[in-house]
């Protein structure tokens, strides 16, 4: 009978296979699904997390976990109430415009996911109004999340952020920086509320805000 | 004494008047000639044009042939975007499944629009400078190229799921970058920079079962050729530290978040350290006396290894000049 600590252990060491069949057991046994989730799944992502930030795994282990997590949570869904997955709230996050890379962003998606957030991926090369835009059809949204990777585009982000701090709808949110060349002077000078150094520091954050 | 006399007795534990000057530059040229970056990538004249600017007015000891990763990937049959303002790209990644791998073939860079051009940069350096200045081509790494082509999380999924495949993939990008590095070496180069960032993500298991393998073999081959290898990992390589002195490159360059004075303890001798203050908040960000305080703690280690000075990665493009002032006249200051 697979048990909570066997998803966990699952997520935990990225085994995407084994993972469905072992939270279909688990529910089987008469596991509580919003247990699993949240003792199963999200604690144990919050440790791949913490041994990321750590420097003890590295990018490839925490895909692999996020991957897992992932597949169990679908196996999960039927069995949560309407919402659960997403409970912590939503997030709109994209890297902004003139900017290619995505990874980074990816994972801070994948943090945040396992934290219980509901995401809303714009992707790459981001206008500016795509942020705006997505919040006005998105009024439930706690956080918008901006990535730059290049010296270059820290002014794009610098004018994303200035088109939202100008807007009535900035009251309602928290803004969120990050990516290799920004720091916490920047995001101060640009009106962030807060910027986080890696993916995990992210949900880390993103939950006190929503706390 | 001459850059390359510096460069070649640096390399060599000799005595040199200064540590070299050894930055890298691709934007950054590129707006010092007034050009877009997408010109810079595409006409070797331009490449050649930046790298003696830089050489003349800043005081870099090389003339170094790097603009952009996605050379390779072009000549492997990727569609690749040259943007106006921005970095080569191919937005439908070459490879899409496993199976595409088996389709990739290695091809002369000389029948490769963009690889030539590069061999033409090199050519081209090595005529107006290659005397007096080191010539620096440049590849990529197998686990970079692999990047290149496919999905970056997909690979290294994929170092995971499906080892097999994937050295499959680092063998060909391997292939192709080892021939580009001996056509380089033929038009002139003395050294070839081989670029493997990707590496610095994987961790110390990883690396050791994918990274290191290759980097061995490539730094082995570009010796053999009669070049020196400058190995490029920007990120975060400290726990990996071990490994890359075991990798026999000539230079490796050490990214800001690196600790030189642990690094020169665990590296050999043998092994230059290059770097290594932050390119965002020192060059782009700082002042003229951050720069020469950033550049006086790089030298700290000039006696317990035979140091070259940069930055932790590329220049940035808007980097004030004045700070490119400071840093040749601290690095000059001895």
């Amino acid at each position: 009978m697979a048990s909570i600590q066997e998803v966990y252990d699952l997520v935990a060491r990225g085994k995407a296979k084994l993972i469905e069949a072992a939270v279909q057991d688990a529910l089987d046994a008469g596991c509580d699904a919003a247990e699993l989730l949240n003792k199963g799944m999200i604690a144990a992502m919050d440790e791949v997390g913490d041994k990321f930030k750590n420097g003890e795994i590295f990018v490839p282990e925490m895909l692999v976990a996020a991957r897992a997590m992932k597949k169990g949570v679908e196996v999960l869904k039927p069995h949560l109430a309407a919402g659960a997955a997403g409970a912590a709230g939503k997030v709109i996050i994209g890297t902004v415009a003139g900017d290619l890379h995505d990874i980074g962003k990816n994972l801070v998606i994948m943090m945040l996911e396992s934290a219980g957030f509901e995401v809303i991926d714009l992707g790459v090369d981001v206008p500016h109004e795509r942020f705006l835009e997505t919040l006005q059809a998105n009024p439930d949204t706690k956080i918008v999340c901006y990535s730059a990777l290049l010296t270059t585009t820290m002014p794009s982000m610098k004018e994303a952020v200035a088109l939202l701090n100008a807007s009535p709808m900035r009251a309602g949110v928290k803004v969120m920086v990050g990516g290799a060349p920004i720091t916490q002077a920047f995001a101060d000078e640009i009106g962030a509320d807060a910027y986080t150094e890696d993916a995990a520091s992210c949900a880390q954050r993103a939950r006190e805000f929503v706390r | 004494m001459n850059s390359y006399e510096r460069v070649m007795n640096r390399l060599a534990g000799k005595p040199v008047d200064r540590l070299p000057n050894f930055n890298l530059v691709m934007m950054f040229a590129a707006k010092q000639l007034g050009v877009t970056f997408g010109q810079y990538c595409s006409d070797y004249r331009l490449l050649a044009e930046g790298a003696l600017l830089c050489h003349e007015k800043y005081g870099f000891d090389m003339l170094c042939a790097i603009s952009d990763p996605m050379r390779e990937a072009e000549g492997l049959g990727a569609k690749v975007v040259v943007p106006e303002e921005g970095v080569p790209n191919s937005p439908v990644k070459r490879v899409q499944k496993l199976s595409d791998i088996d389709t990739l073939k290695p091809v002369d860079p000389s029948s490769s629009r963009r690889m030539n051009d590069r061999l033409e940069a090199v050519r081209l350096m090595k005529q107006r400078g290659g005397k007096d200045v080191p010539v620096v081509g440049w590849i990529e790494g197998a686990l970079a190229e692999s990047c290149d082509l496919m999905n970056m999380q997909e690979v290294f999924m994929n170092l995971l799921d499906e080892p097999e495949a994937m050295e499959q993939l680092m063998d060909v990008c391997m292939e192709q970058s080892l021939w580009f590095a001996r056509e380089q070496v033929k038009a002139g180069a003395d050294m070839i920079g081989l670029g493997d960032a990707a590496s610095s993500l994987i961790g110390h298991s990883l690396y050791e079962e994918f990274a290191l393998p290759y980097q061995q073999k490539m730094i082995r081959a570009i010796h053999d050729m009669g070049a020196k290898v400058k190995l490029h990992i920007c990120g975060n390589v400290n726990s990996v530290l071990d490994l890359i002195g075991q990798t026999g490159t000539d230079i490796i360059d050490l990214d800001f978040m690196v600790d030189i004075e642990r690094a020169a303890d665990i590296l050999p001798e043998s092994c230059c350290i290059c770097g290594n203050f932050n390119p965002v908040t020192v060059m782009y960000q700082g002042t003229p006396e951050l720069v020469k305080q950033e550049v006086r703690r790089c030298k700290q280690i000039r006696n317990r290894n035979r140091n070259f000075i940069s930055a932790g990665c590329e220049i940035p493009r808007d980097t004030p000049l004045e700070n490119m002032v400071a840093l040749k006249e601290a690095i000059e200051e001895d």
